[in-house]
């Protein structure tokens, strides 16, 4: 297990030296407007931006030092995440919405065939030095933080039309906050294998028709399954 | 703790032969139970049985064994043709109080369970029946959860086709601690396979064992659900016959629904087959009762919904910190007491859908 979060890291290839700015130095008060109760949840991340305003987000993908915010054409890693397979993380750089409790749902569509491959979650936002509430804290490994991004499961391929890799696919978000106001958002992007320990093996089971068993060079990485 | 390993070791020595063939008595299916010494085994040359035998759980701890039976020793001792498969039609499984689940897997690549060398048995979360990268690709065949029992008939020409030099790994884990207990302190499991002739089979079954593994159920997030999908690939629909969610006592409701493969929302709730809010007691659906068809290249969307709640004093914040720490070497500054992915009841979740339909197809992909 620590060889694969070890790849994680590697795939991002994070910087310990960064300076963060800590959520947990810059609370806010919570979302006094909500008609969600917080009886038992702790998280005090409050409100970015004007709640009654339509929310308002980018779309990210964990970066060296701080989460990248993903443009039409940008290319995203896949990354060998500790449960296995590969994944593409996908966040979230949002404002006009409470912090707390925010539903993430991330998605990799093929649109030769409108397939789909989804990951969905509850997840607080992290409050930085401006109004805008993201998914990763900067300066913190993403290795550390990976359950606040959507696991988008890419690989092993049983599903595309292509190769997973150095093909455009598009990236779908949605995010709805604990009132049940959502907004969606979607942008073009090239997946690709970025690990140099995992490359050949990415680029094995993440091509087209691979079929669960066929072997590849490197077999490090495989597969996690449930206990 | 000490008398406990003794009885674990000795137990070892006998559970490598504790499969057992048909009775001779020509007796008529026994009902399910949740007393394995009396599920009777199939009448001869209608099916198998095997068995865990008797283990003790003492007070404060979580058991769980891993056991391997090969197919042709089973048919051998069940009076059916060893160099034949066995073509599992309806499965019986008589649990004691106390389970909190029993798997039957496939096995195929192996890595640190080796079939060959006999029984493992893993307690409180150490050792390789404990290690879910063991059983990585090994196909499911059967589960029950807490409610012990299962009897189930697939239907009609409906079979899962077991190879003759295929091994079989039944994994039991048992509990005996604060938010689950043993009464007796004793487990013990046993599997009914019942065959069908090779002549009147006209269907496989699949199955989909789905583990949402980058879950976390922190204080700071006290009340998170997570989705995830399972396609079936398959250019014709395929109709699921057996459903049932499996998470620990964070665990407040676990959804199954019919998905179309292509949607990014969570399905209508007429597209929901499946619903359990009773972590200790999970209903297992099957068919005839259940029968849903998913369209071609659908599948399952799944959802696990969570309430944080705080650890038993035996395992405390600390305990689940530490849990976190050393298995996703989570720094310091970013523990929150969560519960996150793992098979040790006190202090893990888990959310995990266990999926049975038919025909079977080749590639399946869960998330």
């Amino acid at each position: 297990m620590q060889l694969r979060a070890l790849a994680v890291v590697a795939v991002f290839g994070v910087s310990a030296g960064a300076v963060a700015c800590s959520p947990r130095t810059d609370e806010h008060p919570s979302d006094a407007g909500s008609d969600v109760t917080d009886e038992m949840s702790a998280c005090t991340v409050g409100v970015f931006g004007d709640p009654n305003a339509a929310i308002d987000f980018q779309i990210t993908a964990p970066g060296d030092t701080a989460d990248r915010v993903l443009n039409e054409g940008d290319t995203i890693g896949i990354a060998l995440p500790p449960q296995g397979g590969r994944v593409i993380f996908l966040g979230v750089r949002a404002t006009n919405i409470d912090g707390c409790g925010v539903q993430l749902s991330g998605a990799l569509r093929d649109e030769a065939t409108s397939q789909v491959r989804l990951d969905a979650r509850t997840v607080n936002l992290v409050r930085g030095s401006d109004a805008w509430g993201t998914s990763g804290i900067q300066g913190v490994s993403p290795s550390s933080q990976l359950a606040n991004y959507a696991n988008v499961p890419v690989c092993p391929n049983q599903w595309a039309s292509t190769d997973v890799f150095d093909k455009p696919f598009k990236i779908e978000v949605t995010l709805e906050d604990r009132r049940g106001r959502k907004a969606t958002k979607s942008v073009h992007v090239t997946p690709k294998c970025v690990d140099d320990i995992q490359y050949s093996r990415c680029q094995c089971i993440c091509l087209k028709d691979y079929k669960l068993g066929s072997s590849c060079e490197s077999d490090a990485g495989s597969d996690a399954s449930g206990e | 703790m000490s008398h406990f390993i003794r009885s674990a070791a000795a137990f070892c020595l006998a559970g490598s032969a504790l499969w057992l063939g048909c009775s001779h008595k020509n007796v008529p299916p026994t009902p399910s139970t949740t007393d394995p010494d009396t599920l009777a085994p199939p009448p001869t040359g209608q099916g198998v049985q095997f068995k865990s035998g008797d283990f003790s759980i003492p007070p404060g701890n979580e058991a769980q064994y891993c056991y391997f039976f090969k197919v042709s020793d089973l048919a051998k001792a069940g009076g059916l043709d060893p160099s034949k498969p066995v073509n599992l039609h309806r499965v019986q499984v008589a649990q004691r109080i106390g389970t909190h689940h029993m798997n039957v897997f496939r096995v195929r690549t192996v890595v640190g369970l080796d079939p060959t060398k006999g029984p493992v048995l893993s307690t409180n979360g150490n050792g390789e029946c404990f290690k879910s990268p063991n059983w990585a690709d090994w196909p499911l065949v059967t589960n029950a959860q807490q409610g012990g029992s299962l009897d189930w008939t697939y239907p009609d020409g409906v079979v899962n086709e077991l190879e003759p030099d295929e091994w079989l790994m039944m994994q039991t884990h048992y509990v005996n601690a604060t938010t689950q207990a043993t009464p007796d302190a004793i487990g013990s499991a046993t599997v009914n396979f019942y065959t069908l002739p090779a002549e009147q089979v006209t269907a496989r079954i699949g199955t989909v064992f789905a583990t949402k593994q980058s879950i976390r159920v922190c204080s700071k997030n006290p009340t998170p659900t997570f989705s995830g999908t399972c396609q079936i690939h398959s250019p014709a629909p395929v109709t699921i016959i057996g459903a049932n969610g499996h998470f620990h006592s964070r665990g407040k409701e676990f959804d199954i629904f019919a998905w179309d493969g292509t949607s990014t929302t969570a399905p209508a709730e007429a597209q929901r087959f499946y619903q359990s809010k009773a972590w200790d007691d999970p209903p297992m659906l099957h068919s005839p009762d259940l029968n849903v068809q998913v369209p071609a290249n659908g599948g399952i969307w799944y959802t696990c919904a969570f309430e944080w709640a705080r650890p038993t004093d035996a395992v405390g914040c600390a305990g689940v910190n530490a849990y976190d720490k050393s298995k996703y070497m989570t720094p310091d500054d970013q523990l929150d007491c969560c519960y996150t992915f793992g098979g040790v009841v006190e202090k893990s979740e888990h959310c995990n859908a266990f999926v049975y339909y038919y025909p079977k197809q080749d590639n399946v992909n869960c998330n």
